[in-house]
């Protein structure tokens, strides 16, 4: 490895890294945003004050989870992919049956009538009695079992995490699986192929035919050979665009479900006051509390304040994160005297 | 599929107006339709294990003692060409070759089942006695191809050329799909699998 090489791979890391944390930041923003909105908070300001670590750990917050079960079903279809089609089968019925399986069991759990989950009880051991009755492989039957389990155990849970509200995150690992399972097949056969290329050019290469120099050429570039580079780069980067605006839509839209994120914030001020309120985010200069209409859906008093960190002695944030506090000053912290640990050192007079 | 769809969303839309609580009853219907869904596609995924098991069986058992004596016969006079002959000089089952531009390559006896080539320029390419079961050729030159005796069971060659194509002895069967162009292959020479004459 010569040292342009060894530079390109540093360069491609950073720049992975910090595109990386760009997109979670976003994130992070969008996620902030929506939450603003959702307890008629104007969002402008808070976002735009923000600092970066709080909109990364904000953005990595909601979207680690799904990555965690991106990995974990990718993981399950990578299992799949890497085996021989021939016996590890994974076509489009058993997508379709690990599918269906998924959504009947949410639907079925969700509801309030779970006998509607019969027919996919059926279904699942219909399949076991025949792969116990005709038994192809280990494999052929696993590749079939596997995702059907999987995704079952996946519409059980999102049922029983989210039964209220639950729209948005119940559609987004359903897509998420969805997605996973119906391109499983496509990708296995795209393995099969790049396998029969190769081992048809070894052949060919073996046999040192110089007529059918063309033939191994041809299955060296592979398909599309015609195709400009750029083209395929494009492809390629747009395909990863797509992946991970859909990630970030399901991330941001499974906030949604959630009732309220915001905590409450006791601020006590070098003048000796407190402030109560709930705590919307920290800037570099300022700290931004707010009046949220957690409490009173009709309230009108609904706003932002902004505190100088300069005359910020102590901030608690504490609370559940549904909580939230109407936004109130407390002349020399009177009704948080207990509660108030640093405090400013009083003037002596004279 | 088009059929089911409608039926299943009439079912969906039509079936909670005989229910009191309209919303759980569309609710119920939908997870009952997508469940019997799950039992279609596990049908299909049973089916496809039985069959396997019974190509598996067919496989192991004796010839004399079987009752599919006559069937395998039939089926050994469709292969007869291809078991009696020797290896394939060129094994390429399944490779991806679509778009590939190879004029007047030499394929003959290859075995291409399962093979990509869509799109590709065989034109003038020997791919006599070739093994084309399956093999997708849509849209492919094959202009002055040779394709005698070629085996173009289960071949898709919707959209292909094959003006001046010789096609004398080769092997179709009704999964074959030709050109627009080629509406009767019988009249190319090429034979029906059900005709070829028994050995």
């Amino acid at each position: 490895m010569n040292a342009i090489d060894t530079i390109t791979k540093i360069v491609g890391v950073l720049a992975a890294i910090l595109g990386t944390a760009g997109y979670v930041l976003v994130l992070g923003a969008a996620i902030l945003w929506v939450r603003l909105q959702d307890v008629d908070l104007p969002p402008e300001v808070p976002v735009s004050l923000a600092t970066r670590e709080e909109l990364i750990a904000m953005g990595a917050q909601a979207v680690a989870v799904w990555l965690l079960l991106l990995v974990a079903l990718g993981s399950l279809a990578a299992w799949i992919v890497t085996g021989d089609p021939g016996r590890r089968r994974f076509g489009y019925a058993e997508a379709g049956l690990a599918l269906s399986v998924t959504v009947a069991t949410l639907l079925a759990l969700e509801g309030d009538q779970p006998w509607t989950i019969a027919p996919a009880a059926i279904a699942v051991a219909y399949v076991a009695g025949g792969a116990w009755r005709y038994w192809p492989s280990l494999d052929a039957v696993t590749a079939v079992v596997l995702p059907v389990t999987a995704g079952a155990g996946l519409g059980a849970a999102l049922a029983l995490l989210n039964n209220r509200n639950g729209f948005a995150t119940a559609a987004g690992a359903s897509f998420i699986f969805g997605v996973l399972v119906l391109l499983t097949p496509q990708l296995q056969q795209w393995r099969a192929r790049q396998e029969a290329n190769r081992h048809a050019l070894a052949q060919l290469k073996a046999e040192k035919a110089e007529a059918l120099k063309p033939l191994a050429d041809a299955l060296e570039k592979g398909p599309g050979q015609h195709r400009p580079p750029a083209i395929v780069w494009i492809g390629r980067a747009a395909a990863a665009s797509l992946a991970l605006i859909a990630l970030g839509i399901i991330s941001v839209g499974s906030q949604l479900d959630h009732d309220e994120n915001f905590h409450k914030a006791l601020v006590s001020l070098t003048n000796g006051d407190c402030i109560e309120g709930t705590y919307v985010v920290r800037g570099a200069d300022q700290i931004v509390i707010g009046h949220s209409n957690v409490l009173d859906h009709d309230s009108e008093d609904a706003r932002i304040a902004t505190v100088p960190l300069a005359e910020v002695l102590e901030v608690q944030v504490y609370g559940a994160s549904l909580d939230g506090v109407d936004l109130s000053r407390d002349k020399l912290c009177k009704e948080h005297e207990e509660e108030v640990l640093v405090r400013p050192i009083p003037v002596k007079k004279g | 599929m088009l059929c089911a769809g409608l039926l299943a969303g009439a079912i969906v839309g039509l079936a909670p107006l005989f229910a009191d609580d309209q919303e759980q009853a569309r609710y119920a219907v939908t997870t009952v339709l997508v469940g019997l869904a799950a039992i279609a596609f596990a049908a299909t995924v049973v089916a496809r294990m039985r069959s396997e098991e019974t190509a598996r069986l067919i496989e192991e058992f004796p010839l004399h003692a079987s009752g599919l004596q006559e069937e395998i016969l039939r089926r050994s006079r469709v292969y007869q060409r291809t078991i009696e002959e020797a290896e394939p000089p060129l094994q390429l089952a399944g490779v991806d070759l679509r778009e590939a531009v190879l004029p007047g390559v030499d394929l003959s006896r290859a075995d291409l089942t399962g093979a990509l080539l869509e799109g590709a320029n065989l034109s003038a390419a020997a791919l006599g006695r070739s093994r084309l079961l399956g093999t997708d050729l849509r849209r492919a030159d094959l202009r002055g191809a040779d394709l005698r005796e070629a085996d173009l069971r289960n071949t898709d060659l919707r959209g292909a050329v094959i003006d001046h194509a010789r096609l004398q002895n080769a092997i179709y069967d009704d999964s074959t799909r030709w050109p627009q162009t080629v509406s009767n292959p019988w009249k190319r020479e090429a034979i029906h699998i059900e005709d070829m004459p028994p050995r």
